[in-house]
């Protein structure tokens, strides 16, 4: 039995350390979901929210991410919204996340249940 | 001294020139005045047709403006906390649109609204369309703000779903869409209030188109709509009931003096006034309004009616001068020059006691038909004679007599028993007061716009129908000012939202527009709270958080720096008195939220300021008319006595129609406002005339005798001359302005009492306690 809960934690480390190497980077634009936002990761932390809708949606921010959960600090004018994502990679390209905490302005509020996906952004999309 | 006279009681010609020296002064300035006139006609028709010119040039600058609001003084607190409410909430100016279906599926409603929101996208000047497509809802757990969430245009939803999302929006789409799907309605933003008139012909042509459909009617509102509205009318009512007023005018005129002559001399002066009246308008740059637009059916007829009496008595003179002109117009101005400077004084001063009133468009009523009258007098004057010395008819004084007075002498005979011989004229008096004070408590004022529209006008349709299912046309906004702190922490919104479900409590309130629906369903979106700070946190956010389209819907209720919000309140129009409502409020918010300023204004507020300007405006003018034509009659007549008789008809008059306005239900507005001042500036004329012919006639001996002889004599001008002025009022009762038509039958109406009264109560009067005025000025009786 211990050996079989040896060779599991064995397996798991194994992959995570395989599937951490084979995790593309962030970096770069992305589109996410139907609302028309456009995530632009940069550098090693930064973070860049515009939408293709509306050019007055403008904020900034900082992102770390490990390999299984992101976490995000956006600031638009006075309000600073911290939120947190377990998130995967469905291919190089996509990403699917689910919101697992979120504040504005330190307060906890409900997050969005549902998961949201979001794409690398086409150069028109840019 | 006593004239010698003809078989008829006329003064033989040149006899009176010797009358008596202050008699032959008169006589000579007269003489003067009209040899004058005759010796420069050619200079003075050319100066007088120059001016005509110049005038007629400035009426083509008239600018037309129908906004009632414009016509509240600029310094009433009312109109100054709407100014600056309107500054610290720069909002577009507006239409709402409503469809309601008989039937039909919601996703059709819908179809019908979008095809409908694209025509009217493509007019000039239209900023843009706010529908169901439009509606900020928050979405996704409350991190964004969607404008087509609830009809989205990108994915087609389901019935159910669209029904099922409007449903839990219930509170932000309400405008948008009835609780039964049964009307869906849209507001239009419209960019500059210069294309307004071009928008509201297509909308209500497009609305004419769509009504073609049986299960389709539609409804629109707008603050501008009323102006249009009345615009419209009024030049329906200009182009068509001025030539019926003239042409009417004009068959009476022929049909009183059988000469066209005369018909032409009586109607130019007036033409003439009217244009340099209007010239003045518009050198003034006077905004052109439905009340100014009423001038020229109130100077035809008053202008007429001194040219009735000069042509009645020049023709007479005319006969007894045998054909000299010259001398029969100066007989007849000596008579008639200072009575008809006195009518014109007196109906002068009616109309100029508006000149103080704060009302604009009634001020400048006043003024404009002031200067309308005084100019018919001067041009009378003036032009006549011109007329007059190419008359070339020969209708003798018998003639005249016979066909003037022949038929109607059963009715002076009538009149004369009445009053002097039966007495029974003293039963009219307490069935007067009786029906003036039961009237008098029936007068209601009404200062909404709309109301004075035809009750089958679409705006009015639309009002009772918004008013029915959606709280209420008429508005006024409440801003709070925070103070200090701004509106960012939700106790601040937990204190708004008190004031506004106290506001919701209060009697006469519709709904409450604010940005509290939005607030509560973003708070319990996000935690679960009616108010939360984190919802707060991004709803007051000075950025854009939730885009531009966002951005524009909270700057109609939350200043950019947040230190005021504002709450829109539509008022039912149930009776119940804004101003109350608004003191309630304001009691309210000083009592429970110190830290709170409050500032209440709107067009509803304005609205009930204008009620109260009207009042003020009715006392002021009444008694800023009745002191100086009182004062007027008693300098003129040189006896106190005579001024209290001849205000003693009036006052009766007046009194009766404005009894009779409460009967009829005819409420005071900015249009009605001003009967009363032409009941009273154009019936003192009857005193006037019958006064002055009983000083004229009576040189002594039986005062019963010569009241007989005064009622044949001056009965028929003045029966010709409320003819002639009531019927020309009363073809504004053919107008399709209700309060146009108001006024037009209660001036004819009291063109006819006035007259009756004159003629009954002087005569009664006169005959009871008698008046006469010595050489010296000084009465005797």
């Amino acid at each position: 039995m211990k050996n079989i809960a040896l060779i599991i934690t064995v397996f798991l480390v194994i992959t995570s350390v395989i599937s951490a190497e084979k995790a593309p980077s962030l970096n770069g634009t992305w589109c996410v979901g139907e609302e028309g936002f456009i995530l632009r990761f940069s550098g090693k932390d930064s973070l860049h929210v515009t939408s293709s809708t509306d050019e007055s949606i403008q904020a900034e921010g900082s992102y770390n991410k490990n390999d299984t959960s992101f976490t995000a600090t956006v600031k638009n004018g006075d309000v600073t919204m911290k939120m947190k994502y377990l998130y995967r990679w469905c291919s190089k390209d996509s990403i699917k996340a689910k919101a697992e905490q979120f504040t504005i302005n330190d307060e906890p509020v409900n997050s969005p249940e549902e998961w949201m996906f979001m794409v690398r952004c086409k150069e028109s999309a840019k | 001294m006593h004239l010698e006279r003809t078989e008829e009681g006329l003064p033989i010609c040149h006899e009176i020139i010797f009358e008596s020296c202050t008699l032959s002064m008169k006589w000579i300035v007269m003489k003067n005045l009209v040899t004058f006139i005759v010796r420069f006609r050619l200079l003075i028709a050319t100066l007088i047709l120059s001016g005509t010119l110049f005038f007629a040039y400035f009426i083509t600058t008239i600018k037309v403006d129908n906004d009632t609001f414009n016509s509240i003084p600029s310094t009433l607190k009312a109109k100054i906390d709407y100014e600056r409410l309107k500054k610290e909430f720069p909002t577009h100016f507006t239409i709402l649109f409503l469809a309601e279906f008989s039937s039909g599926t919601l996703s059709e409603k819908i179809d019908s609204l979008r095809s409908w929101n694209q025509e009217f996208s493509t007019l000039p000047g239209i900023l843009n369309i706010a529908d169901l497509n439009s509606v900020q809802i928050p979405v996704k757990g409350g991190f964004l703000v969607r404008s087509d969430f609830l009809v989205s245009r990108k994915n087609p939803l389901k019935e159910d779903q669209i029904r099922d999302r409007i449903g839990k929006n219930r509170e932000l789409s309400k405008v948008f869409i009835s609780e039964d799907e049964s009307v869906v309605g849209m507001i239009l933003n419209v960019e500059s209030m210069s294309e307004r008139t071009t928008i509201f012909n297509r909308i209500i042509a497009k609305s004419e188109s769509i009504n073609q459909s049986p299960y389709i009617k539609t409804y629109m509102t707008s603050e501008g709509a009323a102006p249009y509205s009345i615009t419209k009318l009024m030049r329906r009512d200009f182009s068509l009931l001025l030539p019926l007023c003239f042409g009417l005018i004009f068959l009476l005129l022929y049909a009183i003096f059988r000469n066209f002559l005369h018909v032409f001399a009586t109607l130019v002066p007036i033409i003439i006034a009217l244009i340099w009246t209007f010239g003045f308008v518009g050198l003034f740059r006077v905004p052109f309004t439905v009340v100014l637009s009423i001038i020229p059916v109130i100077i035809f007829p008053i202008g007429v009616a001194d040219c009735i009496h000069i042509l009645k008595t020049f023709s007479e003179q005319k006969a007894v001068c045998k054909g000299n002109i010259v001398e029969a117009l100066s007989i007849t101005y000596k008579e008639l020059v200072k009575p008809c400077f006195l009518t014109s004084l007196t109906t002068l001063i009616s109309f100029m006691s508006f000149a103080f009133t704060e009302i604009s468009w009634t001020r400048y009523f006043g003024i404009f038909t002031g200067v309308a009258v005084l100019l018919a007098f001067v041009f009378n004057i003036m032009i006549l004679p011109m007329f007059l010395l190419l008359d070339k008819s020969s209708v003798s004084y018998r003639k005249a007599a016979a066909t003037n007075n022949g038929p109607l002498d059963y009715l002076w005979n009538g009149i004369t028993w009445f009053t002097l011989e039966s007495k029974k004229w003293i039963f009219i008096l307490p069935v007067l007061i009786v029906a003036c004070i039961i009237g008098f408590n029936m007068v209601k004022v009404d200062s909404n716009p709309i109301s004075m529209l035809p009750q089958n006008s679409i705006i009015r349709q639309s009002d009772r129908f918004i008013d029915k299912h959606f709280g209420g046309t008429r508005f006024f906004s409440v801003m709070l000012e925070s103070g200090d702190s701004a509106f960012t922490t939700s106790e601040q919104w937990q204190k708004v939202q008190q004031i506004v479900e106290f506001i919701k409590s209060q009697d006469g309130v519709g709904e409450v527009t604010s940005i509290m629906p939005l607030i509560t369903r973003l708070s319990t979106m996000l935690s679960n709270q009616p108010i939360s700070s984190a919802a707060i946190s991004m709803i007051a956010s000075t950025k854009d958080f939730f885009g531009k389209g966002y951005s524009a819907y909270l700057k109609g209720f939350l200043s950019e720096d947040r230190h005021k919000t504002r709450l829109n309140v539509t008022c039912r129009n149930t009776g119940a008195s804004t101003l109350q409502t608004v003191e309630a409020i304001e009691k309210y918010i000083s009592e429970n939220f110190k830290d709170y300023k409050v500032t209440i204004s709107g067009p509803a507020i304005l609205l009930d300021a204008m009620g109260d300007l009207l009042v003020n405006t009715q006392i002021s003018s009444l008694i800023t008319t009745f002191i100086p034509v009182f004062l007027c009659m008693v300098l003129f007549f040189r006896s106190i006595r005579i001024g209290l008789f001849s205000v003693f008809p009036i006052i009766l008059a007046s009194t009766f129609i404005y009894a009779l306005m409460g009967l009829m239900g005819i409420t005071i507005n900015s249009i009605t406002v001003v009967t009363m001042n032409t009941c009273i500036g154009i019936g003192i004329d009857y005193s006037i005339h019958f006064i002055s012919g009983f000083l004229y006639t009576h040189k002594g001996g039986n005062r019963k005798t010569t009241l007989k002889t005064v009622i044949k004599n001056k009965g028929t001008p003045i029966l010709f001359n409320t003819l002639v002025v009531g019927l020309g009022f009363f073809v504004l009762a053919f107008s399709s302005f209700p309060p146009n038509r108001d006024f037009g039958i209660l001036v004819f109406i009291s063109m006819i009492v006035s007259a009756l009264f004159s003629i009954i109560f002087l005569t009664a009067l006169i005959n009871k306690y008698g008046i006469s005025i010595n050489n010296s000025g000084k009465e005797t009786v």
